[in-house]
């Protein structure tokens, strides 16, 4: 009988190991519009490198329930518009209910700091996702997402309160690789500059920057955007992968309508 | 005569006692047969028409002593290496498969884990393989899950 005992006992304690993950990635990407201009004439793009690194530890803990716990860093830099370089440090947890064998519902709360070249952007984040996955075969994985973003800035020009709904289809191509079509809509604050005329006194209640070569008014305003993120994550063996990302955002506000275009390229290995 | 029989009937109990004391417990094999059923099928995720062919087999063994120690030992070897499912269903399997052949229920669970380098076969080093992918399949779906996407606006690149 102590035998049987033990035996049972270690049996939930093996179901109990965490499991260890990390990810990290390099690379660069070019954004067409960091200033969100109206018009292609009027907009700033920047090519920048980005690493994003993150690793935390997984446990499960119920038969089909498990939870994560870990750190997220990522950087950003904007050769053009070195204002615009972020750097971000933050906490993520997730719990992970599995709904049978195809189904599971994810919710995952964050928290970071932000570190910004300009200072009056460094800013607090605190966001949560929920996901609903089903895989109705093995290499198909659909997913529906809804996510609530809440960032205070130094200052309240940079703050966003953002909602965002949407979904992605992911085809498991091979052993490692995943081509992935996301579509989501989002309904936030934004941030857009106005010509002040030479003059240096915000008109808007905004804040004066001269991010782009020219001195501006930065002021909040609500809009929705629209994005859609075709993907691909190139397994080359050895848990590395290339990826590549194109984002197109569709962007309507009060202030002006117009779209932005960003690339991503970059090297990852995740174990 | 009484005497005699008596002596011999008490000299019988005292040596009995303690090899009866000494020898392993009998083994509830219902109860580790239920258990590891139980196990298998929650914490690995083994599907039912996985569990089916194994089914023989966990009878065959859970009468065995130690069988509940190696299947938990298969199962934390394989729960390390994301090995769950079908892939989990393999190690149960080839564990049994090496109690048929006369292995202790020990030295099957060291047979059935993913061994290192220098002891394998063709058919282990495929199961390997798939213990990898399926554990890097995992990670990928929970990384995606919790919205780290990759791409700039919609993970955290955009301002």
């Amino acid at each position: 009988m102590l035998a049987h005992a033990l035996a049972l006992t270690t049996l939930t304690l093996a179901a109990a190991a965490p499991r260890l993950e990390a990810a990290v990635a390099v690379g660069a990407g070019y954004d067409s519009n960091l200033n969100n201009a109206a018009g292609p004439s009027a907009a700033v793009g920047s090519g920048f490198t980005a690493l994003r690194a993150s690793g935390g530890a997984s446990l499960d803990v119920g038969e089909a329930t498990s939870l994560y716990g870990g750190l997220r860093l990522e950087l950003e830099r904007y050769q053009d518009v070195s204002d615009l370089t972020t750097g971000r440090a933050g906490l993520e947890a997730a719990l992970v209910q599995e709904l049978g064998r195809k189904w599971s519902i994810t919710l995952a709360p964050s928290a970071a700091a932000i570190r910004v070249g300009d200072s009056a952007r460094d800013a607090t984040l605190l966001a949560a996702q929920a996901t609903l996955r089903v895989k109705p075969v093995r290499d198909l994985a659909l997913r529906a997402f809804y996510g609530h973003t809440s960032r205070q800035a130094r200052d309240a020009v940079f703050s966003a309160e953002r909602d965002r709904l949407g979904g992605s289809v992911e085809w498991r191509v091979s052993e490692g690789s995943y081509l992935t079509l996301a579509y989501a809509v989002e309904r936030g604050d934004e941030v857009f500059y106005r010509s002040t005329s030479g003059g240096s006194v915000p008109m808007m209640g905004g804040r004066m920057v001269s991010l782009f070569g020219r001195n501006e008014e930065a002021f909040r305003a609500p809009a929705t955007s629209q994005l859609f993120t075709p993907s691909l994550e190139l397994g080359l063996g050895g848990g590395v992968h290339l990826l590549a990302s194109y984002d197109l955002r569709l962007v309507r506000s009060d202030v002006a309508d117009f779209p932005t275009h960003s690339v991503f390229v970059g090297l990852g290995v995740r174990r | 005569m009484k005497i005699s029989h008596a002596v011999a009937a008490s000299l019988g109990l005292v040596l009995a006692i303690p090899r009866a004391l000494a020898a392993d417990p009998p083994v509830d094999r219902e109860a580790v047969k239920a258990q590891v059923h139980h196990t298998l099928t929650t914490e690995g995720k083994v599907p039912d028409d996985a569990m089916g062919p194994l089914e023989k087999g966990i009878d065959r063994h859970a009468g065995d002593h130690g069988y509940g120690e190696a299947i938990s030992t298969a199962v934390h070897d394989a729960h390390a290496r994301g090995c769950f499912g079908t892939c989990l269903a393999d190690v149960i399997h080839e564990t049994n498969g090496a109690m048929d052949k006369g292995a202790s229920a020990a030295d099957a669970a060291r047979q059935a884990r993913p061994a290192h380098a220098g002891s394998r076969d063709g058919s282990d080093t495929r199961r390997d393989a798939l213990r990898r992918e399926q554990a890097a399949d995992r990670v990928h779906d929970r990384t995606q899950d919790r919205g780290a996407a990759g791409s700039h606006a919609m993970g955290a690149g955009r301002h």
